[in-house]
């Protein structure tokens, strides 16, 4: 576990970043973000293999102990996030694979960047349903706002980390199950 | 400009030579230069610190304002961290050597207004729920006298339980009392009425005072 986590360190420390950053809040109540969600589907979307599922599992644990009550919520719903990213990314590139017309018209890193676009906007609305049925409240305007302000950061985080070539869908698609 | 030409490295260099007396600088200049840099850094960092003090002190004056005004008793509280979900609006607090908090006491701004409450005491640390914190409940007065239970939504704050027929208009005041002999804390103001046919209580939404989350301090009111 630990020759794991020291394999993993780089993201290990961005995460942990992105976590101090929702702990503190430096920015205040002006921006509706949570920076270790985008985090979570950021490394599920660019990292193959066990190490998003072990790093969401891990910070779902440390984001549980800094939120009221002790049920394990973070701990389930970061893990479900990142293996339905992982799922709708492989679903979107296999789509990519087959259709002619979604390739041959815009190119496969178009192609990439909107799939991953999407699947964003999915893990952020399941996100919303998770917490308004957890909390048993809901605010039409309060999750539209978080979610256009998340995919707005997401960029930001994306632009910011994913200077290093990632792994285009295809590439990651390689090494899953198709 | 031919004619010229046989001159031209002797008249760059006479040039660069002249140049050089005018822009070079003597060593202990530059040092001096250094120095002075440094020194200016220090004068920002100093000034910060000052103002940084100016604005505690401020915030320390109004709250003793309303220490004396209320007669309350008020301890100084840091804020270690914020919820990390958006979802929940609670703060972390360090507990205070010496200090006997308690589960239930209220925690104000400087200005008096109510942040929320204490809901868990642990040894080094204490969790506070804001009042726009979905979990945060508690009866207020509305008004003059009239009482209902108010309850956090995050964007803000509704009162339920208060009957269409109570009068309560948008602009009255939300309040409450912390002891029987403390004076009133705000909380906000009502913001829109609405009555629902189907329901006998009214529809209250209430505009909380303290709008921003920019606080690194709270004062808990024993």
């Amino acid at each position: 576990m630990i020759k794991f986590l020291l394999l993993s360190k780089n993201i290990l420390m961005i995460l942990f970043i992105l976590f101090l950053i929702d702990l503190l809040k430096p920015l205040g109540a002006a921006l509706t973000v949570e920076f270790l969600l985008l985090g979570v589907i950021f490394v599920s979307l660019n990292k193959k293999g066990w190490e998003p599922v072990v790093m969401s599992l891990l910070f779902g644990y440390l984001k549980d102990l800094f939120v009221i009550g002790s049920k394990p919520f973070y701990l389930i719903e970061l893990p479900v996030i990142c293996f339905f990213s992982r799922y709708l990314l492989t679903h979107f590139a296999f789509i990519s694979l087959d259709s002619k017309h979604l390739t041959g018209f815009s190119g496969k890193e178009f192609y990439a960047r909107a799939a991953k676009s999407v699947i964003v906007v999915v893990c952020l609305f399941i996100h919303v349903c998770f917490n308004s049925v957890y909390s048993r409240i809901f605010l039409a305007y309060f999750s539209f706002n978080f979610i256009i302000q998340s995919l707005l950061a997401y960029f930001l985080l994306n632009h910011l980390l994913n200077k290093d070539a990632a792994p285009t869908p295809l590439e990651t698609v390689k090494h899953s199950r198709f | 400009m031919l004619i010229f030409l046989p001159f031209k490295s002797t008249i760059q260099n006479f040039l660069i030579i002249f140049s050089q007396q005018f822009s070079a600088i003597p060593d202990n200049s530059s040092l001096t230069i250094k120095k002075l840099k440094r020194h200016n850094l220090l004068i920002n960092i100093e000034l910060n610190n000052l103002k940084r003090l100016k604005e505690e002190n401020e915030k320390l004056k109004k709250a003793l304002n309303f220490k004396e005004r209320g007669g309350v008793n008020l301890t100084v509280v840091e804020i270690i961290s914020f919820s990390p979900s958006q979802w929940h609006k609670s703060v972390i607090i360090s507990c205070p050597v010496g200090k006997n908090l308690k589960k239930g006491l209220f925690a104000v701004n400087e200005e008096g207004n109510l942040l929320g409450k204490i809901v868990e005491v642990q040894d080094k640390y204490c969790r506070i729920d804001l009042v726009n914190d979905p979990n945060f409940n508690l009866p207020v007065f509305v008004g003059e006298n009239k009482t209902g239970l108010l309850k956090g939504n995050i964007n803000g704050a509704k009162i339920l339980y208060i009957e269409a027929d109570e009068k309560i208009k948008s602009g009255d005041e939300v309040w409450l009392r912390a002891g029987s002999s403390a004076s009133a804390i705000s909380i906000g103001k009502v913001k829109k009425v609405s009555q629902n046919p189907s329901s006998l209580f009214c529809d209250i939404d209430v505009t909380l005072l303290f709008q921003d989350y920019f606080f690194d301090q709270v004062f808990i009111i024993e």
